[in-house]
């Protein structure tokens, strides 16, 4: 596991937005059958869901709080030296939507621009990638633009994935600054876990076509197309009983830090079920896991910045907070950074009204 | 164990039981029933190993003997 620690950065502001529009346990239970829905439920922790409506992009929830953050933090669009937004639900095949979003917020032409393609671990990589291009020195201030809208990759008619999805995108301000507190990452990825969580087609190995967008009925009365996401549940948990703990054990070694330090564990919001078994075996204090599956369920990368204004805003407004946060999943891919974070701007959270 | 996991009453389970006959073993069972080998047992289950299983002897079996 590839693992640094990045000196003189620290972390400004964090703000988050949903789409307006809300999926209910109601609306699983027309969709399931009530015995299913509130079994899956009670399981997932899911009680509701934003989702995006046709026309409602990543990048527009990004958008929202990139400009709210950028205000309230009193930083003009000019200073900002760096873009990167990762996700894996971009407006286009091409061009980077870290293009787009650069026009849309007015920055500088001397603003480097990219995309990350990561999900769950995707927060704590863009973190990582921002931290270090400003430790190098030769950038000041970056913009981490995550988020995703997931469940318009789910068929509606696959109760493995719809009821658990929701959609969001935050961003994550950053800056240089002399004397910051060490950010210790910690990074790792097993590429043989890649066809456990997949959108087979639409990409160029499998182009889309008539065919991939057929949806047929699969395992246990599931009915998808090639094009819908599929997850093998069963595989991602072996995967993160596997991983997750040696992670979070070698980044609180790599920051000389004990569980009783840390105020507050933000792991990726999987599902409460696999983080509640994986606090219990790690032996957390239930109270510093955050949670916030409940309102938004699994907003793939979006899940750890906005776990963390749901659950933190308040103290870590006005509070110094040593957060671990992990991210862990499609891949698989995985990271984890210890973070002391000191009085962040947090707006309240955003929402987004389709055109 | 098996049965309590799956809310059977205690079935008199034979061990020959064909899974995919049995009414509560569904892929949140499966889960459930990976969990608690962890907790348990300190057994990481295999999903690939789970997924071939026929019958509940099978299961058992990923237990590597703890279970009788």
């Amino acid at each position: 596991m590839a693992g640094c620690t990045i000196l003189d950065v620290r972390l400004a502001g964090i703000a988050g937005a949903v789409p307006d529009r809300v999926r209910s346990l109601d609306d699983d239970v027309l969709a399931f059958g009530e015995a299913d829905a509130l079994k899956i439920s009670s399981s997932t922790g899911v009680r509701q869901r934003y989702v995006a409506p046709p026309g409602v992009c990543t990048s527009d929830l990004c958008f929202a709080s990139a400009k709210r953050l950028l205000e309230d933090l009193h930083w003009t669009p000019d200073s900002i030296d760096v873009l990167i937004f990762v996700s894996q639900t971009p407006d286009y095949v091409l061009p980077a939507t870290a293009c787009c979003l650069h026009e849309r917020l007015g920055l500088a032409k001397r603003c480097a621009s990219f995309d990350v393609n990561l999900g769950c671990s995707g927060y704590v990589y863009g973190l990582w990638v921002a931290a270090s291009l400003l430790s190098a020195g030769s950038f000041s201030r970056a913009l981490l633009l995550v988020g995703d809208t997931i469940s318009r990759l789910a068929s509606p008619q696959d109760r493995s994935v719809a009821p658990l999805f929701g959609d969001a995108g935050t961003a994550t301000a950053i800056e240089r600054s002399a004397g910051a507190p060490p950010m210790c990452f910690e990074l790792g990825t097993d590429g043989s876990g890649q066809r456990h969580l997949i959108v087979p087609a639409g990409g160029f190995r499998q182009r889309h076509s008539a065919e991939t967008a057929v949806r047929v009925e699969r395992e246990g009365g599931n009915s998808r197309s090639e094009e819908d996401l599929y997850m093998n549940g069963s595989a991602i948990f072996e995967f993160t009983l596997r991983e997750v703990q040696p992670l979070v054990q070698s980044t609180l070694a790599a920051a000389n830090w004990q569980v009783e330090d840390i105020d507050a564990f933000v792991f990726h919001q999987a599902n409460q079920f696999i983080l509640n078994h994986l606090s219990k075996r790690m032996r957390l204090p239930a109270g510093k896991v955050a949670l916030a599956l409940a309102e938004f369920g699994n907003t793939s990368s979006a899940s750890i910045p906005l776990a963390m204004q749901h659950t933190l805003r308040d103290r870590a407004r006005a509070e110094t907070l040593r957060l671990l946060i992990a991210g862990f999943g499609v891949g698989f891919s995985w990271g984890a950074a210890a973070l002391t974070v000191e009085k962040l701007v947090i707006p309240e959270l955003l929402k987004v009204t389709s055109c | 164990m098996f049965a309590e996991l799956l809310e059977l009453e205690d079935a008199g389970l034979s061990g020959n039981e064909k899974i995919s006959d049995l009414a509560g073993w569904d892929s949140l069972k499966i889960l459930l029933f990976m969990a608690m080998a962890d907790e348990q047992f300190g057994i990481t289950v295999s999903a690939v190993a789970l997924g071939k299983c026929q019958t509940v002897n099978d299961v058992i079996g990923l237990l590597d003997g703890k279970v009788a």
